[in-house]
């Protein structure tokens, strides 16, 4: 173990004075925002057309840049095929997974690769991840070029209820857009964050967040500026495109269309229905829709409307119910709704919310905006720009993690809406005499058989020692990071032979995908690999040194000796002349490395001794070492 | 106190089965204000790992401490008892025929009238006897009747799992 920072509750640390650039993202199915907290006010930037509502659009022209946004959208019914709308509903998705939908994906894809599918365009098959990572970049030029200055991190909102791979697909597509995370964000916890809640009081709320093509119910409680998710639940395939289906569908079945294989066609029923919905759920309108498709005039009543919809909307207010109960509370425990997300303006939604939670929903913030909003705030905080009483945030693991068992069953690890970071170790022992290896499929989901969750990853834990039956333990331990992310560890006991990984879902990207595709982008951007790679050593070298000063100090002479002392200031010395006059890489890794270990005892002297004072509530002087 | 030590210690309270639950929320709350990794993300990205690991530990304990099963587990294991592999009611027949009942009363209701109140009943009865073990174990363990205590578990175990599945077959009635 090494150096732990430490601080006082409710301070961040930060490296630098200088105040740090963050920006928040809202990377929708539709839409996506970007926006960052200014000095009194959180603003989302607007493009060149005036609009803060970036579509979640990808063009592939036939030569030069890529088109993002609204100058993709242009092409959508003209060129459907390398107009890639809606992708984040294929991200971290297999081909499995893509039920065959006419109408749902108006481009090609393609499934050669069956780890992971892709989308043919006329410049190549792109993944989601990449494709996704086209936004990113968008948003994160647009938010440079207004604010005229570098961003030094992002957070992304990702929907609460997205599964590992998703959330894994996601944050591949920020490291591919070359982004610094600072935190894969749920979107409703943003909107809760945006409503700023925390007045000190004890309250409870449920957001019911509907967007284009998720929905998620969180429940939350918020005690003195601690943001804490009692249980979140929902569906990462439903959302205010599914309405858009549900009355295309209807267009094409009134009109007796035949849209086989015609992308065109089923591109222009599909933006029909769109423009039909979006004038039905202008609450200003309070009449039946006019569509006039093909020189044929079709009416689209209300009544007709909610009919179409009344199953999508009755999935949702079912995972409320059960969300709720989730949380160990009764209804009437719950003060507030918020209604977020441009889908919940429909109002069927609203008047199924309104009944469910017995009160009036909150909508004041724009629900298309408010995620965004609450992104950049947390951004800000992250960053280090804001001091005392912030927010801190505790969420939970969507969907229960599990390891398959003897006879294709699951047996779960961390159960689902536990608190995270969560950790769990678990053992295992060998089913054979000698048996030297052991495969572990790790599994994500609630229902008991392999075959119904989602596959997540293998991996093969090697070198047993050769033992009888039954005499191995293997302990493997599961970590969910702040982001939800898992890692494992796996480690013989007897043995004490350790073996790590992170997990990648089966048809994620690997890690050395990854940095191919990063380094194909440097070398098209002219950017020297090995600089960066100097670049970022020497700033994680600043780090430490930064942190291990600090530490000492604070409390370098409560809990370690004079020669103790010496001995680390010794080592941050030499680490700082080569930090400064050299550029030799691995002696500048070497040392880092070196200082790091030194500085152990103290990080776990002074873990314990702040523990004692975090939980005692008294002054340093009180406390006994 | 010992971070490495079990998680009554981590939270600072007796090795006990009584505690308060409003304790143990609040000791979660403050220690991960000054622990949550949302504290170091602009630190090197070994305190970050670490910063991950302690937070980990801290809502791990507090899953652990607020659950009666867990916490009766882990109460068993500071006291040196292995409860991973051992069955002790074995041979408890009439406690057999008891998990019998419960199991056919579950499996009864898909052909019961009115299933949902049915379903209800099942539950506040399980949940009833659940408590009531709770109790026992409780006795138990502070009388030093440590085989009685284990016995207790395995039941509280059994009645543990039959409260999921009755919660699985609530929602399979809503679904419906």
């Amino acid at each position: 173990m090494a150096l732990m920072q430490i601080s006082e509750p409710g301070s961040r640390v930060s490296n630098t004075n200088q105040k740090k650039r963050a920006i928040g993202i809202d990377l929708g199915t539709t839409n996506s925002l970007v926006g960052f907290r200014a000095q009194n006010e959180t603003i989302i930037i607007n493009d060149d057309f005036g609009n803060v509502l970036v579509p979640s659009i990808v063009h592939f022209p036939l030569e030069g840049k890529y088109l993002v946004g609204k100058s993709a959208e242009i092409f959508r019914e003209s060129d459907p095929k390398n107009t890639v709308a809606s992708v984040k509903r294929l991200l971290g998705r297999g081909a499995e997974d893509v039920v065959e939908q006419p109408l749902s994906y108006p481009y090609e894809l393609d499934l050669s690769d069956e780890r992971f599918l892709k989308i043919r365009t006329r410049r190549g098959s792109f993944s989601p991840v990449e494709i996704s990572s086209e936004i990113l970049k968008h948003l994160q030029n647009k938010a440079q070029s207004f604010l005229e200055e570098q961003v030094d991190g992002v957070v992304i909102t990702v929907p609460a209820y997205f599964d590992e791979a998703q959330r894994q697909a996601t944050k591949d597509s920020a490291t591919l857009a070359g982004m610094n995370v600072l935190r894969l964000l749920n979107e409703p916890t943003a909107a809760a964050i945006a409503y700023g809640l925390d007045n000190n009081e004890e309250e409870t709320i449920a957001v019911y967040d509907l967007g284009g093509g998720t929905f998620d119910i969180s429940i939350l409680r918020i005690v003195k500026g601690v943001f804490e998710v009692l249980a979140t639940g929902g569906d990462a395939s439903l959302g205010g495109d599914d309405f858009d289906f549900a009355i295309a569908d209807w267009i094409s079945e009134s009109l007796s269309l035949k849209i086989g294989k015609n992308t065109n066609l089923q591109a222009s029923v599909l933006s029909t229905a769109r423009i039909a919905k979006e004038k039905l759920s202008n609450p200003s309108n309070h009449d039946d829709v006019n569509i006039e498709f093909m020189s044929k005039t079709l009416t689209l009543t209300r009544e007709k409307f909610s009919k179409l919809t009344e199953l999508l909307v009755r999935r949702t207010i079912k995972a409320c119910r059960r969300t709720v109960r989730d949380a160990g509370i009764g209804f009437e425990e719950i003060d507030n709704v918020l209604l977020v997300g441009g889908s919940s303006r429909n109002f069927n939604v609203r008047k199924e919310v309104k009944k469910l939670f017995g009160i009036d929903p909150k909508y004041d913030l724009d629900p298309d905006k408010v995620v965004a909003l609450g992104a950049a705030l947390q951004a800000d905080v992250l960053i280090g720009n804001k001091g005392a009483n912030d927010s801190l945030l505790l969420d939970v693991i969507p969907l229960s993690l599990g390891l398959e068992t003897m006879g294709g069953l699951v047996e779960k690890i961390i159960p689902r809406n536990a608190t995270i970071p969560i950790s769990k170790s678990q053992e295992f022992t060998t089913f054979k005499d000698g048996q030297t290896a052991m495969k572990l499929h790790i599994l994500q989901g609630e229902r008991e058989l392999v075959s119904d969750c989602r596959s997540l990853a293998h991996f093969e834990l090697r070198g047993i020692p050769p033992m009888v039956a039954g005499s191995a333990k293997i302990s493997v331990s599961f970590r969910v990071d702040a982001d939800g992310l898992l890692g494992v560890e796996a480690q013989e006991l007897s043995s004490g032979k350790k073996t790590s990984i992170s997990i990648k879902p089966s048809f994620g990207l690997t890690e050395e995908e990854i940095t191919r595709m990063l380094r194909d982008s440097f070398e098209k951007a002219e950017i020297d690999h090995e600089q960066r790679l100097l670049t970022e050593s020497q700033v994680e070298a600043d780090r430490l040194i930064h942190d291990i000063q600090g530490a000492l100090e604070q409390d370098g002479e409560n809990v370690l000796d004079e020669q103790e002392i010496k001995m680390l200031q010794l080592n941050i010395k030499d680490l700082k002349v080569v930090r400064e006059q050299s550029a030799d890489r691995n002696l500048l890794v070497n040392l880092t490395e070196k200082l790091m270990k030194s500085s152990e005892t103290f990080a776990e002297r002074r873990m314990n001794f702040s523990i004692k004072k975090a939980l005692s509530g008294k002054s340093l002087d009180e406390v006994e070492t | 106190m010992n971070l490495d030590g079990n998680f009554f210690e981590l939270f600072d309270i007796p090795v006990s089965w009584q505690v308060s639950l409003i304790d143990i929320k609040n000791k979660q709350r403050s220690l991960q204000q000054q622990f949550h990794p949302d504290l170091f993300v602009n630190c090197s990205n070994n305190e970050k790992r670490l910063a991950v690991e302690r937070a980990a530990k801290i809502n791990e304990a507090y899953r652990v401490l607020s659950s009666p099963l867990l916490r009766a587990k882990h109460l068993l294991s500071i006291y040196g008892h292995d409860t991973n592999n051992e069955n002790f009611v074995s041979s408890d027949t009439a406690f057999l025929m008891e998990q019998i009942e419960y199991r056919e009363a579950l499996d009864g209701l898909s052909n019961s009238p009115d299933p949902d109140h049915e379903l209800e009943r099942l539950r506040e009865k399980v949940e009833l006897a659940y408590k009531e073990l709770q109790k026992q174990f409780g006795d138990f363990l502070s009388t030093n009747h440590t085989n009685d205590a284990l016995k207790t578990f395995s039941k509280m175990q059994f009645f543990s799992k039959l409260l999921d599945q009755v919660c699985l077959t609530e929602q399979k009635l809503e679904d419906l």
